[in-house]
């Protein structure tokens, strides 16, 4: 049976908590399509600050 | 987290209970990370490609199965072949697959009018739950699977911009991790807009 990757799953839980300060057992009960998709978007608002910060120093 | 989706199924067999009755009906809902790693740590699993992983993992997504009072590992080793297997692919679908996927399956079991009528691909998001602290999704119904959905959590988007800005100037390229594994079709359960 598929079950998601153990690393990447932990990487995807890491990279929430660090961003957005959730408790572990908040993540760990995230559907993993949310958790997905919320990675997404953090990394998408990540890259957005970044261009924004680029752009500053330029 | 607050929003739970499930899926109404029905076995191809059966589950034969001790006492002579059936139980055919039953329903799985969408697993989460904790699904998948608290059953690594049971001693009766002893690898990643432990067979009794999936019968664990198995056990805590079905939260039904006919009159059954609750669905346990026993239930789900004494299940027929076929209704096994059927459970693994209906996971390994509703969890990793498209929309499309899903579609796809029923009809291979059931044949197009049943996939229609989404008997099995019934989808039934419900608010479990509610932390106003945490962003929420609310789900769209897939026509072709004639999903429907039950939720009313707000959809707080904001949320998101908590602790982000902080590490920007921190962030490199680098740091935006890859997303591995398969993602879950966005037709199948869609972010939409609160008013």
């Amino acid at each position: 049976m598929d079950l998601y990757p153990e690393d990447p799953l932990w990487e995807e839980v890491v990279y929430l908590a660090y961003h957005l300060h959730w408790d572990l057992d908040q993540l760990l009960d995230i559907e993993h399509g949310d958790r997905v998709r919320l990675v997404e978007r953090v990394a998408a608002l990540n890259n957005r600050a970044l261009e924004q910060a680029k752009r500053m120093i330029a | 987290m607050s929003l739970t989706t499930e899926f109404a199924f029905t076995l191809p067999r059966g589950y034969l209970a001790p006492d002579g009755s059936v139980h055919n009906r039953g329903v799985m809902r969408l697993a989460t990370a904790r699904d998948e790693i608290e059953p690594l740590r049971d001693p009766r699993v002893q690898s990643v490609d432990d067979p009794y992983l999936t019968i664990i993992v198995l056990s805590r997504v079905i939260t039904a199965l006919g009159t059954l009072n609750a669905v346990t590992p026993r239930e789900i080793e004494n299940l027929f072949a076929a209704d096994l297997a059927f459970l693994q692919d209906l996971y390994g679908v509703v969890n990793f697959g498209t929309a499309d996927d899903v579609y796809e399956f029923l009809q291979g079991f059931f044949g197009n009018s049943a996939a229609d009528e989404a008997e099995l691909a019934k989808s039934t998001v419900k608010s479990v739950a509610k932390s106003a602290s945490k962003p929420k999704a609310k789900t769209a119904p897939k026509s072709k699977t004639s999903t429907k959905t039950v939720d009313d959590d707000d959809l707080d988007d904001d949320d998101l911009d908590d602790g982000d800005n902080e590490n920007d100037d921190e962030e490199s390229d680098e740091d935006v991790i890859v997303v591995a594994g398969r993602r879950r079709g966005g037709a199948i359960i869609e972010e939409v807009d609160k008013d």
